[in-house]
């Protein structure tokens, strides 16, 4: 006889879509419950046998009693954590009270956590079932999202789209940002498609006077005359993960009605072959990571500051369009990064180009011209160093730079023609050779304000064999004033560590150097200079594990990415 | 001053708690039970068995909880009646959903709450509750990577 006629059952069997987790069966009960429910079973059959049928549930509780059930499969949690075995709704009820960051954060610990976030804070939408709908109802869900008023603490929708066509979820962070992820779907075969967006960007605020003649030339923008309500959200990022090609339509006409983007990220898009970005005037930041198939990216835009790329090395070719007034010499338009993540290590394609016109005729005066007479201007590294000049942060593959390096570039003995900007640099390589170490010092002479170097190296990366470029070009690296620490990670073994660390020490000069080793796993190891080793004569730098995590000096922008 | 009537609960290790029947009838269950069997005649009443062996302390902890009816003093007291190591924690949330109190639920859920907002990363949070962290490697990486446009 069922015990718990009445009680609210919580839905423990509501599948969560998770091909991953196929192996670890959620279950929120433990063995511990096992025995008072059984004692509770004789309590009523015993004592209170009158009750079971005459026990009603109050539809209108507020709080909802949740049945523990009893353990019947294995699980993989830790019987002394009492937090995950709590019933899905009151894990819920704790999910809901977070700050929305926290809440996402708590996907992290466990499987069984994995997806609680979700179903905590978005709505789930069952009616809708075609991506063109589901789009409309994005868009109207954020129209309506009120920062400061939202009645329930509901943060997004997901939509179940029938016909296989997967999930979408669509959730918005307290950061103004969009994120529509299409990755629940089940994609066995990704059609190729093309994304184009044409962006309709809100001009940027035009009492401010460096726009002033901006009004002159432009043409009336629909979206300036109305403003929305202050306090509905203004979507400044969006996120786009694993649309195919069943949704690229819909996604296209989501973008025009985000009139005040300042940043898109493109992720895990199989099967997308060519993005295109028209008109991208205020966009400040675009981010394309793992999309495996595409083959070209083209950009058209006025204000990108931030340009981050992981995959493959493919067509890119950017426009920086300047809608100035003619005689405004110094305007900010153009292409000028300070942010370039180019992490290229999956290797190039056949045809690939690097195409960044970053400066309008009219601004920044003359300095244009190709000052290398190499046959491709595209694949030269002249044209490269051109387009990451400003860059603070750049994230480079040896590869790349020694592909493109052009023999007939001026180095070592004479001054290159410009010095980069960058101050923090992750240098992505194969393994460290003797070849490679002197390709990476050959380029630090190209950053002297420089202030943390990360070198990783990852077995994986697409490995050029050597040139020799480098060889006749480097034997004493210059030094570097402001460098402060040089993290090194993924070398094999301890000899070669210590080889990297006796060519990286020169750079430091007279400051003490900085050497933090990051060989697998957590454990970091700093470079130590040992008196005892010094006094007999010996190299005397080692690498010492150290206690303490040092928070001075944080990783690289890119690395988390 | 109306004495209010009282009721005798019996715990699990058969201890018997003495509380107003007002008091009692908070938690959703024991007023259901109450409501059957109909013992608004009793003044004494002995109304079951709570088969938890938790309920003892809990008990306890509930009717301190419902003397304190001034404002002021309540939100202070709750604050500090929360301010428990885990397992009391566990031991109250496992008491306070089997007599269904929504208030005590309420307060333990909104401290275990504070307790993951006060955690500075993901491991803290394990630490402190003892999760055990079963993902893969590459798992962790993807969740973290699809999860990074939080803080980007």
């Amino acid at each position: 006889m069922e015990k718990k006629v009445g009680r609210k059952k919580i839905k423990q069997e509501k599948q969560r879509h998770d091909p991953d987790d196929d192996n670890n069966p959620r279950n929120t009960s433990s063995s511990r419950y096992s025995d008072t429910s059984g004692l509770k079973d004789y309590v009523f059959h015993q004592i209170i046998p009158s009750f079971m049928y005459i026990w009603k549930h109050d539809q209108e509780k507020s709080y909802k009693h949740v049945d523990v059930p009893k353990s019947s499969a294995k699980n993989n949690m830790d019987p002394n954590d009492f937090i995950s075995h709590l019933p899905d709704d009151i894990l819920h009820h704790i999910i809901s009270l977070l700050p929305f960051k926290s809440a996402v954060r708590t996907s992290f610990l466990s499987t069984h956590w994995k997806h609680l976030w979700k179903e905590a804070l978005l709505d789930s939408v069952h009616d809708v079932i075609t991506i063109e709908a589901a789009i409309t109802a994005i868009t109207s869900f954020v129209d309506d999202f009120d920062t400061r008023h939202r009645p329930r603490n509901k943060w997004g929708l997901i939509f179940e789209l029938g016909h296989g066509r997967g999930s979408l979820v669509a959730s918005i962070s307290s950061n103004s940002s969009l994120k529509l992820d299409f990755s629940a779907g089940k994609q066995e075969f990704p059609m190729p498609f093309d994304l184009f967006l044409k962006m309709n960007i809100a001009p940027p605020n035009r009492l401010s006077r460096r726009y002033m003649f901006d009004w002159l030339l432009e043409e009336n923008h629909p979206s300036q005359s109305e403003q929305p309500p202050s306090n509905t959200m203004r979507v400044k990022s969006l996120h786009l993960i694993s649309v195919s090609h069943l949704s690229n339509m819909a996604v296209s006409s989501l973008v025009p009605k985000l009139p005040f983007l300042r940043s898109l990220t493109i992720a895990k898009c199989n099967g997308l072959q060519s993005l295109q970005i028209k008109e991208a005037k205020g966009l400040r930041k675009l981010v394309v990571l793992d999309c495996p198939h595409l083959q070209s990216l083209s950009f058209e835009g006025s204000s990108l500051k931030s340009f981050r790329y992981r995959g493959n090395l493919v067509s890119f070719r950017f426009r920086g369009k300047c809608n100035c007034f003619p005689l405004i010499r110094f305007c900010e338009c153009g292409l000028l990064l300070d942010d370039a993540m180019i992490d290229i290590r999956q290797g190039a394609l056949t045809q690939w180009t690097w195409d960044f016109e970053i400066e309008t005729p009219f601004s920044r005066g003359l300095r244009k011209g190709n000052h290398c007479d190499c046959a491709n201007k595209y694949k030269c590294f002249n044209s490269i160093l051109r387009s990451i000049k400003d860059v603070q942060s750049l994230t480079m593959c040896r590869w790349f730079y020694e592909t493109t390096m052009c023999k007939k570039l001026p180095f070592s003995s004479r001054c290159p023609k410009y010095y980069l900007s960058v101050l923090e640099l992750w240098w992505i390589d194969c393994s460290m050779e003797r070849e490679s170490i002197n390709a990476l010092l050959c380029f630090l002479k190209l950053c002297p304000n420089l202030k943390r170097l990360n070198i990783t190296l990852d077995p994986k990366c697409y490995n050029l064999p050597s040139t020799g470029k480098f060889s006749t070009s480097v034997i004493v690296p210059d030094k570097l004033d402001d460098l402060k620490v040089v993290k090194i990670e993924g070398f094999a073994n301890e000899e070669k560590e210590n080889f990297m660390a006796r060519r990286l020490i020169p750079l430091f000069g007279e400051n003490n150097p900085v050497i933090i080793s990051k060989p697998n796993g957590k454990c970091l190891k700093h470079l130590v200079k040992m008196a005892k080793l010094e006094k007999k004569g010996k190299y005397p730098y080692k690498f010492e594990m150290v206690e303490n995590v040092d928070e001075n000096f944080p990783d690289h922008v890119h690395i988390n990415i | 001053m109306l004495l209010s009537k009282n009721s005798a609960l019996e715990s699990k290790d058969n201890e018997i708690f003495e509380v107003e029947e007002s008091i009692a009838i908070q938690s959703e269950l024991i007023k259901t039970m109450t409501t059957m069997v109909n013992s608004k005649a009793y003044v004494n009443e002995r109304n079951q068995m709570v088969p938890e062996a938790r309920c003892r302390k809990q008990a306890n902890y509930h009717v301190e909880q419902n003397n304190k009816i001034v404002d002021e003093e309540l939100s202070d007291w709750e604050s500090k009646f929360f301010e428990v190591d885990m397992d009391d924690l566990h031991e109250l949330f496992m008491a306070a959903n089997y007599l269904e109190i929504e208030s005590l639920l309420n307060g333990v859920t909104k401290r275990v709450g504070d307790f993951i907002k006060a955690c500075k990363n993901v491991e803290v949070i394990r630490q402190t509750f003892g999760i055990n962290n079963d993902f893969a490697a590459q798992q962790e990486e993807e969740i973290r990577k699809l999860n990074s446009w939080n803080h980007i």
